[in-house]
């Protein structure tokens, strides 16, 4: 549910690939 | 997990730049980004701090801009004035239901209190089901590390939801 990056780029493509809807779930892209 | 292509971006930033001009750079490059890319940004419709430059970028970059301002901080004269649309509305409650609306993601930039407090608004909205936003942190120079550290905490404490991806 909450992605992290530190570049726009990384940041936008996670949140496109991050499925919110469901039991809550927390992804990470760039750490 | 589902890919859908984002239009409409949420940004929540800070009124002042900070200390760092990381943080300017970082709310211009995500600008930039979106407008570039044809990905409309909806914000706070302030022109000062992170709020101006990631609007002031996004529309430098040929972006579509909508700015949700309340009543209060529009007669400060905080508002921006060359959005393509600035809608003022009566209360900071109306002015994060609207933002949510309009938008299909939602990003954290650094800021203060009223960042946080529209951001953890908009995750326990997407974990509730209210809405299906995802909602991301741009971790600028580091300056989210503690509260993502935190964040990790609560998860090995079982009082928030667990990672995966990492």
């Amino acid at each position: 549910m909450i992605a992290t990056a530190t570049d726009p780029g990384a940041l936008l493509a996670a949140l496109g690939r991050v499925d919110a809807v469901g039991d809550g779930v927390l992804a990470d892209a760039q750490r | 997990m589902t890919t859908t292509p984002l239009r409409s971006v949420a940004v929540y930033c800070g009124s002042s730049t900070g200390l760092d001009p990381a943080f300017a750079d970082a709310a211009a490059g995500l600008g930039r980004h979106l407008g570039e890319h044809g990905v409309r940004l909806v914000y706070g419709g302030g022109h000062v701090g992170l709020m101006g430059a990631v609007a002031d970028a996004a529309l430098g970059a040929g972006g579509e801009v909508v700015g949700v301002i309340t009543e209060a901080l529009a007669e400060r004269e905080l508002a921006h004035d060359h959005l393509g649309r600035l809608e003022v509305v009566a209360t900071m409650h109306e002015r994060k239901a609207r933002m949510a609306d309009l938008s299909d993601a939602v990003i954290m930039l650094p800021g203060g209190f009223g960042t946080f407090d529209e951001f953890f608004e908009a995750v326990t909205w997407t974990q509730l089901g209210v809405h299906a936003s995802p909602c991301g942190i741009l971790d600028v120079a580091g300056y989210f590390a503690p509260l993502l550290r935190f964040l990790d905490d609560a998860t090995r404490a079982g009082s928030s939801p667990r990672r995966i991806g990492r």
